[in-house]
């Protein structure tokens, strides 16, 4: 087992890196630069130089490849060329906020998800299941801006249940997370149904059926155990996603976090921070999904680490 | 455990919402950049940070220039020494007074390379500053340099408490200190109970980030904001009709401009830019686009902006427009690009349109390239050969409130981009001339005729698509008197009282 | 293929692709007409069932909008809207077809907004219909750049194994582990906004997903003893795989890009909200949608209509993969 993980991080090392190289090329390619941002848009020459300058812009690219990776290994970042801060002081404010939202969302999304894809499974093409999965797909296909807004016109300006936006009570997380878990929702109900389905077709739990064995709670804590083994990968597979793809609900709802944080840096042309958020997305990404790989076995000790 | 996260975050809202008694609530687009007045050119900062820091002197929102540091000067016949006498009895936020000493520190922190203020070029005129005693400080020009005075007024020379980090703790002399900074959510602060003039009527004001302005309205209208920026002019009917809501109207200097790019064809040609300029209906845009909030422009920088007087129009006239394109050669128009930012001023990209379908209707065919606004920066910024770019959306904020610094940048012959801002590539050696004396001379009633003349020439020589000066709307709850709204794009609370 | 949800969505599908082919003849106006005086007129805003002298049928009248007075209907003129009139010519299929026929039309000097009109003014029926091409021509292109680098980067990894297998796998994890939003900004930035950028990015996002079902297969495909036994008996070993890999493929690769139209038109919509989608005034749903938002207090219907064309089309792929994940692959 620990072999296993200490081997999952090191296979993991060359995609860090391919992402860092990525991302350092892409945010240079991309026209428009840091001084001509911070300088706006009538600023002179002399001026726009000195930004470079201040900022170790004018080094040639490879030297400033060189200063990134030494500088990830120390911990240092560097400094955002938007506002001057340190990198890692921006992330360490704006990630745990993106983490709260994600996890607000993932709650929802299981809450809902898993009890209601249970339930459709017991009663295949009941009304209950049709109505279960026909929401279900009309929440993956809703553009999450749009539903957005609308829960904000409906719920907070029109009824007042709940604050317009920001970040603070456990009410203003509501919104945001049934927004945002919204698709995730969806996704996790289908998972839980199919699943379900097919572990209640299978052959020991016909034949406990057939046997007049159907002891309701053996049989659902047999099924149910073999049902979550492939919603935990989609649970996994869903929490990276919505760590990178909460910038539109945190737009939205004016939510303080790391996409908002990485969209307006990559407008900023910031390149410090643009590597930092990237880095830090895609090193979350990798231990959700390693984390998610250990409680699979955990789960299913069928599932062998060789 | 989830319980006592849940019973902490609600003492956290239960807490915020005691602290919000007696303060002001107002809601921007943009969280500030930086709080370091040198180091911020958005105006979500400046407005943060005005009320932290005071400048040597201020301008008014009626565009007058009244002393506030400092409390009078004493210019050299040469016009190349200034004295400023300082005013007495301020003190910084931390408690230390304010002197001759901290004026000289400021001012050599805000144009030292290090620093490398955006807005340097503002004083870089500047050879020296030295302390003549306590509170007289001595600043040495490099050349005659009449705006000095105008541009120790914009927020961002602001004398700020040196040797500290001011993005993290700043320091000042103004009625508000600092609190707390949650960044991409809330700045705090609280009444300065040491300011040296009147003290502001509210506890505490507190500036919140929200980006996206439908939600920024449902804010102001729920009541959990007092003020929100930069209302959609669709909305100003809705939240009038709202009995709590009111949106205040107040004219910008912010011109919005569509520049030609004088090297290329056919923009060479006078009789098209004029074309252009008659074939475009203005009253309409600002009309039924903007609704009503913008001025249509009679100049090229805006009322309240020293050197401003109306020199001309182009009446709407697709007749004339098509007889003086077809005198250029243009009988059944042209094509071209029209480049347009998308969200970076109001309603740009709905005025862009409009635009792309009345020119239309006199044979030009423009499409519409939007890029997104840094890349938007850097393809307008390239030097004359490497330039595509024929023909893109603008807009200037004369925010010293003095006709050099909206027309100096933009016309003079040695601003062409990447040197300047003149990304028109104009280039009239009278207008230079003009720019040159207008600048060197320190009479304000030969400067102010000068520059007329400039405008003249430039409207006359159809040197832009003039298109309007913008208006800040901005929506307010009943029960906020005294709310400041400045020409320059800030949003000032000095004098609010809440009811 | 009984299945009613099924069958929904292929209605669904069928009818949208009668849309994209038949546009010009449906939309009444072209997409791209603007009245500024007509601006966010709601739908059915003077519009009359019945004549002024009691005849049948559906009258229009003259509707405007200003800042000061608002909506205005004129109620002393009316005009009759007919099946099948000339209005103005259209071409379609890059110029091939050319005529003036449309659907319906209003025979007098006034617009039929059946939908209302959106920000600009323009008829929003129009701006729709115009637009249907636009999401599918997204949703193919980007299925089409990820099939082309998924499926052969998949095969030679699952087919070769070893070290290129790693070398594969590792530039796929980066691929999953990189926010696609940041290649969307990159691309937009680089080379304007526009739907080539949108199509880029949606299809380099779904590589991975390509890349991993074909995998997949050859590795499951590749030690079965058949496989194996036509190697032992000299066959080439390539050929083999192919002939058992490619049908094995075919069914999960067709399901997945049935729901990658579904997503490529989401991500569109998604990129449009942050300012990154399609060209203005291109009709696209996503833009449409998202310029439409700045409109939802006081006009809803601008949203509105494009936001449902979006979740049905949306749902309708899903649907149909569904469908297809039942009827080719019941293992899926």
């Amino acid at each position: 087992m620990l072999q296993y993980t200490l081997r999952r991080i090191l296979v993991a090392v060359p995609s860090v890196l391919g992402v860092m190289i990525i991302v350092f090329a892409m945010v240079r390619l991309a026209p428009g630069d840091p001084a001509q941002n911070l300088a706006g848009e009538f600023a002179d020459a002399e001026t726009i130089e000195l930004i470079r300058e201040r900022f170790g812009l004018n080094e040639p690219t490879h030297v400033q490849f060189y200063r990134f990776v030494t500088g990830v290994l120390q911990g240092d970042l560097g400094t955002s060329t938007r506002t001057y801060r340190p990198v890692t002081t921006d992330l360490a404010t704006f990630f745990p906020n993106t983490l709260e939202l994600a996890l607000g969302a993932i709650t929802i999304a299981l809450l809902f998800g898993i009890p209601s894809g249970i339930l459709a499974a017991l009663r295949p093409n009941s009304a209950f299941d049709l109505s279960v999965m026909i929401g279900a797909l009309i929440g993956v296909s809703m553009p999450v801006f749009w539903f957005g807004l609308l829960a904000i016109l409906i719920f907070s300006v029109q009824l007042g249940w709940f604050p317009v936006a920001g970040r603070g009570t456990l009410m203003h997380l509501v919104l945001p997370a049934i927004t945002l878990g919204l698709s995730s929702m969806a996704i996790i109900a289908r998972m839980t149904r199919s699943s379900m389905l097919e572990v209640l077709n299978q052959d020991f739990i016909r034949t406990a059926r057939a046997k007049g064995l159907f002891d309701r709670g053996v049989v659902m804590k047999h099924a149910l155990r073999n049902a979550l083994v492939p919603v935990v990968t989609v649970i996994g597979l869903q929490f990276g996603a919505l760590l990178a793809g909460a910038v539109i609900t945190e737009t939205v709802f004016s939510w303080p976090g790391i996409g908002r944080l990485l969209v307006d840096s990559i407008r900023a042309r910031d390149y410090p921070v643009v590597q930092g958020a990237v880095l830090l997305i895609a090193v979350s990404f990798i231990v959700v999904n390693l984390v998610v790989d250990l409680v699979y076995g955990f789960i299913d000790p069928r599932i062998r680490y060789d | 455990m989830l319980r006592r996260i849940a019973a902490m975050l609600l003492v956290i809202g239960l807490f915020a919402l005691a602290a919000a008694q007696g303060t002001l609530i107002i809601a921007q687009g943009t969280d500030p950049a930086s709080l370091d007045a040198a180091k911020a050119t958005d105006s979500p900062s400046a407005t943060v940070y005005s009320h932290i820091y005071e400048t040597l002197y201020e301008l008014t929102a009626d565009g007058e220039v009244v002393p506030q540091l400092a409390t009078g000067v004493t210019v050299s016949s040469d016009n190349m020494t200034y004295v400023f006498d300082i005013r007495q009895g301020v003190t910084f936020h931390d408690g230390t007074p304010l002197t001759a000493n901290e004026v000289k520190a400021s001012i050599e922190q805000f144009l030292a390379p290090e620093t490398a203020a955006p807005f340097r070029f503002l004083l870089d005129r500047i050879a020296e500053v030295n302390v003549l005693d306590t509170y007289k400080v001595e600043v040495k020009l490099a050349s005659v340099f009449a705006p000095l005075i105008t541009h120790l007024t914009h927020s961002s020379t602001a004398i700020v408490k040196t040797g500290v980090d001011l993005d993290a703790t700043p320091i000042g002399t103004g009625p508000f200190e600092f609190v707390s900074w949650d960044r991409g959510q809330r700045v705090d602060l609280k009444r300065y109970e040491g300011y040296w003039g009147d003290k502001p009527g509210i506890d505490g004001l507190r500036f919140l980030a929200v980006p996206e302005s439908t939600t920024r309205m449902a804010l102001v209208e729920t009541g959990e904001a007092h003020v929100a920026v930069r209302v959609p002019p669709q909305d100003i009917a809705r939240l009038n009709a709202n009995p709590n809501v009111t949106v205040e109207q107040v004219s910008s200097v912010r011109t919005i401009y569509i520049y030609f790019n004088h090297t290329m064809e056919p923009f060479t040609d006078v009789r098209v830019r004029q074309a252009i300029n008659y074939a475009v209906d203005k009253e309409e845009l600002v009309e039924f686009v903007l609704g009503g909030a913008a001025r249509v422009s009679d100049a090229p920088i805006s009322p309240g902006v020293f050197g401003y007087t109306p020199v001309g129009s182009y009446e709407f006239d697709p007749e004339k427009a098509r007889e003086l394109l077809a005198e250029a050669g243009f009988p059944d128009g042209f094509s071209t690009t029209l480049y347009s930012p998308n969200g970076r001023y109001l309603q740009d990209i709905q005025v862009s349109e409009a635009i792309q379908s009345q020119l239309a209707r006199v044979g030009i065919d423009a499409q519409i390239e939007t890029l997104e606004w840094n890349a938007y920066l850097a393809k307008t910024n390239m030097p004359a050969e490497e330039n595509e770019v024929p023909f893109a959306m603008l807009g200037w904020g004369t925010v010293t409130g003095d006709a050099d610094y909206g027309h100096f940048a933009l016309f003079h012959s040695t601003q062409h981009v990447p040197n300047g801002s003149n990304r028109a590539f104009y280039a009239n050696p009278t207008v230079d001339a003009l720019l040159d004396q207008a600048r060197t001379n320190t009479d304000p009633a030969l400067r102010a005729v000068l520059y007329e003349e400039v405008m003249k020439l430039l409207w006359d020589d159809a040197a832009w698509l003039f298109l309007y000066s913008e208006t800040q709307l901005v929506a307010v709850r009943d029960g906020v008197e005294g709310l400041v709204i400045h020409p320059t794009e800030r949003y000032l609370a000095f004098d609010v009282s809440l009811r | 293929m009984r299945n009613p949800v099924a069958i929904f969505g292929m209605v669904v599908i069928g009818f949208f692709l009668v849309i994209v082919v038949l546009a010009p003849f449906i939309a009444p106006y072209s997409p791209t007409e603007q009245n500024l005086r007509a601006t966010y007129v709601p739908p059915g805003v003077g519009v009359a069932l019945g004549g002024p002298e009691g005849q049948l049928g559906i009258w229009v009248h003259p509707v405007t909008r200003s800042p000061t007075a608002g909506l205005r209907v004129d109620d002393s003129v009316a005009y009759p809207v007919r099946l099948f009139v000339r209005g103005s010519e259209w071409t379609w299929f890059f110029g091939l077809v050319k005529s003036d026929l449309r659907l319906f039309g209003v025979d007098g000097p006034v617009r039929f907004y059946l939908l209302g009109t959106d920000e600009q003014g323009r008829d929003l029926l129009s701006r729709l219909v115009h637009g249907a091409w636009i999401s599918l021509f997204i949703g193919l292109i980007s299925i089409a750049i990820g099939i082309g680098v998924g499926v052969p980067a998949g095969a030679i990894s699952g087919f070769l194994g070893g070290s290129t297998d790693m070398i594969v796998q590792r530039v796929i994890d980066t691929l999953l582990a990189f926010p696609g939003i940041l290649l969307a900004i990159v691309l937009v930035a680089t080379f304007g906004t526009g739907l080539t950028n949108v199509m880029i990015a949606v299809g380099v996002a779904s590589v991975p997903i390509y890349a991993r079902l074909v995998r997949g297969s050859v590795l499951q495909v590749k030690n079965r003893e058949y496989v194996e036994a036509a190697a032992a008996l000299g066959r080439n070993r390539l050929s083999t795989l192919a002939r058992h890999v490619i049908p094995n493929v075919m069914a999960p690769i067709i399901v997945q890009s049935s729901l990658q139209m579904a997503t490529a038109i989401l991500f569109a919509a998604g990129l449009g909200f942050l300012g990154l989608g399609a060209r203005p005034p291109q009709p696209e749903w996503g833009l449409m949608l998202a310029r439409g938002r700045e409109y939802l207090a006081v006009a809803p219907h601008v949203a509105t209509f494009p936001g449902i064309a979006i979740v049905m089309v949306v749902l309708g792929f899903n649907l149909l993969g569904d469908a297809l994940r039942d009827a080719l692959d019941p293992r899926m």
